[in-house]
């Protein structure tokens, strides 16, 4: 494995992070703007990944990985790159990599030229990471399916022009099975909920979306009829890690903040960095963004040459999250009262993080796959 | 071939919680396995075997019963 970045990696970073000082902190700090997402797809960071034929810019996971990273760190509306993020790793990554020619010619263009904006629908009110409680259920009528049902907590609803569905099916055999569709917010028997208010990340809304006799086409399955746990598990994974890398960006902008902070404010005659209860406090972010670098760079070299990331990516998720929530606490408790005040900033940033713990999968359920995969002796 | 079966044969008996699994019983037929076990059982081969394995080679439609796993692994070694 070879992390070293090469000159084209180190340009795009630059770049990414003059984008996002210089474009992306014009609008209001936690409401989604299409206008901004559109100087995204300008830039072409929403085809970073996506082949050239669709309007991509054809680049490796090592490389989006890193780019990533940069826009956590230059975008101070974490909501914002959340939006974006989802739309990448659950959505249009799924059409990328799982999707066959039909459904990438019908829409993959569009995904990355800001026609369609993406989310994922798995979760529902009775069901999160136990996905075969779901009540969702497809059935097949003449070359299609009828969606029935509803799906809760799903992030970019109310933004979004598409959705990557898991509903129950039934196979030839009458077993139960899963099977991804996409979902166009204009097939009828779409409808989304009243937005979901949240203590964090605004800038991507959140809605319910409810499917009543929606009628969807057979050439709008994602994959393979029935490999809708397929499409679940590596959405999952790719998220885990992908959207993620934006969290290790975020960490380094706070560091800088505290590290800055800490050399201008003066308490007894000093800088509070000479305090070590403060300066070991940076250390600590600092060692946490050392072993997230690590453990990203690790996972998309892996993931570039396909092999399986699947435990990886629980590790990883568990590890940045943690470290994010544990990082914005302490950044908060080294800029005192100021941290505490909405002024800075801070707080909203805190709230932003705890997030994270909880979507993908929770700390807890990362902890319960990771100890199922590990105790295979 | 028989070690690496018999091995196959312990690990899925034992992860699925079954009392006696046939080396030739299609095990997703019979409703054994969870959302977790394609990984686990990865994991378990690379772990086990010392050979590495890409997602789509485990293709769950060919691959059915621990034989298979067994012809597969041993094809990898």
């Amino acid at each position: 494995m070879d992390f070293e970045f090469t000159k084209e990696q180190k340009d795009l970073k630059k770049e990414v992070i003059k984008f996002a000082k210089n474009e992306l902190c014009d609008g209001e700090h936690g409401v989604f703007s299409r206008e901004l997402w559109q100087k995204c797809v300008d830039f072409g960071l929403i085809g970073m990944n996506v082949p050239e034929e669709y309007g991509g810019m054809g680049l490796d996971y090592q490389t989006s990985a890193i780019l990533l990273q940069a826009l956590g760190y230059a975008c101070e509306d974490s909501g914002f790159v959340f939006a974006i993020t989802n739309h990448l790793w659950v959505c249009q990554n799924l059409v990328n990599e799982l999707g066959n020619k039909v459904l990438k010619d019908k829409y993959l263009r569009g995904m990355t030229e800001g026609e369609y904006i993406g989310c994922f629908a798995i979760t529902e009110v009775e069901s999160g990471s136990d996905v075969f409680q779901m009540q969702t259920k497809a059935t097949k009528d003449n070359d299609g399916y009828v969606l029935n049902g509803s799906k809760m907590f799903i992030s970019n609803a109310p933004i979004a022009d598409a959705f990557v569905v898991i509903a129950k099916t039934e196979n030839e055999q009458g077993k139960e099975t899963l099977t991804a569709f996409f979902v166009e917010k204009n097939f009828p028997g779409v409808s989304i909920g009243k937005k979901i208010s949240k203590m964090g990340l605004e800038a991507c809304p959140m809605a319910e979306l409810c499917l009543n006799n929606c009628r969807v086409p057979k050439e709008n399955i994602v994959y393979q009829e029935h490999k809708g746990m397929k499409v679940a598990n590596y959405a999952l994974q790719m998220e885990r890690v992908f959207e993620f890398a934006s969290h290790i960006g975020a960490m380094e902008r706070q560091m800088e903040k505290c590290i800055k902070y800490a050399n201008e404010r003066k308490q007894f005659a000093k800088p509070i960095k000479e305090y070590q209860s403060v300066s070991n406090k940076i250390v600590d972010m600092k060692v946490k963004i050392e072993l997230a670098q690590l453990l990203l760079y690790k996972i998309a070299w892996k993931a570039d040459h396909k092999k399986n990331i699947f435990l990886d990516s629980s590790i990883f998720k568990l590890f940045v999250s943690e470290s994010y929530v544990a990082t914005c606490l302490d950044t908060i408790q080294i800029h005192g009262a100021y941290g505490y005040s909405k002024e800075y900033g801070l707080e909203s940033e805190l709230r932003d993080s705890i997030a994270s713990t909880i979507y993908s999968g929770t700390s807890e359920t990362q902890r319960n796959i990771i100890f199922s995969l590990i105790d295979i002796i | 071939m028989e070690e690496i079966m018999e091995k196959l044969l312990a690990y899925v008996t034992k992860s699925t919680n079954s009392k006696e699994i046939y080396s030739t019983d299609n095990i997703f037929e019979k409703g054994l396995v969870h959302s977790l076990f394609a990984m686990q059982l990865i994991l378990y081969i690379e772990k086990e075997f010392d050979i590495e394995l890409e997602d789509e080679e485990l293709d769950f439609e060919k691959i059915k019963s621990v034989k298979d796993i067994a012809e597969l692994v041993y094809s990898k070694m």
